[in-house]
């Protein structure tokens, strides 16, 4: 049987995005543009810029991580993809390199925004930090995978822009960043409990403000980003195994 | 090289390819003719495993799909009609990334970049980013691509068609030379006469199906004479008129009158004196692959 490259194409998938990175960083950076506006009005709209750190955070990785995904609708029909899919590459090593390149490119965003940390009254360890990057990247990883998954799926650029809305947002508002979790009426409660982005958020504020996650919080926030991330990486995999025939004539 | 037998395609209720067969011998290139939608582009992307194979069996060099997919892969190159490349990456980053897909990496990809950039005309471009490059010099990069791994066959999927009349001619010299020089055994669908008079055989395909097969020669000369095409304000009563008093078996097309008839010089006065004052225009041409498609199938290639 012959042997699938693996690693190499996996590799240069990632330079690929790297390189997008690098070479449209003007764009790139414009979009850490909102989070940080949103920070900066509601922060100081209620006085507590601290209190929303975290929340700006998340929202450049969630939103930066499920856009950078978008390239996989034009380069599965017409780009590299295409041209990835007809090479002899493991499949498995396609989406692995799409989605840690995606991942990647989020997580620097999300990095850059860290420079913020004083102005928002924040001052965490030197191992805090390093737990706080930790669990961007797995965050941006789950991101970048449901991205991938969503953008596969998407007829069209416009379809994939409405399931981003649809489904990042309400993730996003739903994990804590906006109010904490047990003070919220029971239906919230339930719906936040069930999202894996309030996890992931819950050991972020802690990490941010130098305290100690107990076991319980810090295994469930990089556990569950990390879990899914590798299922949905599995299933990005089995979906282009099984490409659909529509289109073509 | 490449074996197609009782080959099945549907998309839903809509059939695509129907019981398709084909046998492309080792060093040979295969035009695949018809208009959008005959079904061209499914055939290639069914050989390039990018759709499955939903009924009959696909040889390519010796590898049966689906089952030997990657033997597959490893065999053929591909020039999809769509832009594949990377316009944010440079020539030399594209190629090296088209070559990491395969696995290949270091010295052996670098060398194999030089001289396929040599026999391309891409040396002084490697630096280049893709978005600046002209649609001509897009295509040939395409080219490089599909051959960087070495396959023993090249399937295009109307590869050249959105150049320009020179730019395709060039390209075609590009493709038809290294074809010769690597001993390449090519299928080429396209809906485009000259590239189609460049193939050695060409398949005529309508709504899915083979409708003819043959050299560019031998099918040419299934249409006998000359075409006339008549151009007039009235063209359907023309048609009419030509069939009942000259016994010809005239077709409405683009509309114009045209007429199959074996001396078409002889014709021409005698349509200008029996039809004073209706006809606009005379065209007198020997018989092109177009002709030939419209005789078997009715319908205009493009």
């Amino acid at each position: 049987m012959l042997s699938r490259p693996f690693w190499i194409p996996l590799v240069a998938l990632i330079r690929q995005q790297l390189l997008h990175l690098w070479r449209d960083r003007n764009r790139v950076l414009s979009f850490t543009a909102f989070p940080l506006l949103f920070w900066l009005v509601v922060g100081s709209g209620f006085g507590d810029l601290g209190r929303f750190y975290s929340g700006a955070l998340t929202l450049a990785l969630v939103f930066s991580a499920a856009l950078s995904a978008m390239s996989v609708i034009e380069e599965r029909d017409q780009g590299v993809l295409l041209s990835a899919l007809a090479s002899p590459s493991s499949r498995l090593a396609i989406v692995v390199g799409k989605v840690l390149g995606s991942g990647l490119v989020a997580w620097v965003q999300g990095v850059l925004l860290l420079v913020f940390l004083p102005v928002a009254g924040l001052h965490p360890a030197a191992a805090h930090i390093v737990g706080v990057l930790a669990l961007l990247l797995l965050v941006a990883l789950a991101c970048a995978a449901a991205g991938f998954l969503l953008a596969w799926q998407s007829g069209s650029a416009h379809g994939f822009h409405a399931l981003v809305n649809l489904v990042f947002f309400p993730l996003w508002m739903l994990s804590g960043t906006l109010f904490e979790v047990n003070q919220a009426h029971s239906w919230v409660k339930v719906l936040s409990l069930l999202n894996p982005l309030t996890y992931p958020t819950q050991a972020l504020k802690l990490l941010l403000a130098s305290a100690t996650p107990s076991d319980n919080i810090l295994w469930t926030g990089y556990g569950v980003p990390g879990i899914l991330a590798l299922g949905l990486i599995g299933a990005g995999a089995s979906l282009l195994h099984k490409r659909s025939s529509r289109g073509l004539a | 090289m490449i074996e197609i037998a009782h080959l099945h395609h549907r998309f839903g209720n809509r059939v695509v390819l129907e019981d398709l067969c084909l046998a492309v011998p080792d060093g040979q290139c295969y035009g695949i003719l018809g208009p959008n939608g005959s079904g061209k582009s499914t055939l290639i992307h069914l050989l390039a495993t990018i759709l499955p194979v939903q009924s009959g069996t696909v040889k390519v060099a010796g590898y049966e799909l689906p089952r030997q997919a990657d033997g597959v892969r490893r065999s053929i190159g591909v020039v999809f009609q769509t832009n594949t490349l990377d316009k944010k990456l440079t020539v030399m980053e594209n190629l090296e990334l088209q070559g990491h897909l395969y696995g290949l990496r270091g010295e052996a990809l670098r060398r194999r970049i030089e001289e396929l950039c040599e026999r391309l005309g891409l040396t002084d471009r490697p630096n280049e980013l893709v978005q600046t490059l002209s649609g001509g010099l897009r295509r040939r990069v395409e080219l490089a691509k599909a051959l960087l791994h070495q396959p023993r066959v090249l399937l295009l999927d109307e590869a050249c068609s959105n150049l320009d009349p020179a730019a395709r001619r060039s390209w075609l010299d590009y493709l038809f030379e290294l074809k010769e020089q690597l001993q390449l055994t090519v299928i080429l669908a396209t809906h485009l006469l000259d590239e189609a008079e460049r193939c050695d055989q060409l398949v005529l395909l309508h709504r899915g199906r083979i409708v003819l097969q043959g050299t560019p020669a031998s099918l040419k000369r299934r249409v006998s004479g000359d075409v006339v095409m008549v151009e007039s304000a009235a063209p359907a009563a023309l048609a009419e008129t030509l069939q009942a008093r000259f016994g010809l078996a005239p077709q409405l097309v683009d509309g114009m009158v045209r007429v199959e008839v074996p001396e078409g010089h002889r014709l021409v006065p005698q349509l200008v004196e029996a039809f004073p004052g209706h006809i606009q225009a005379v065209h007198v041409r020997k018989p092109t692959l177009e002709d030939v498609f419209l005789r078997e199938t009715g319908v205009q290639l493009c």
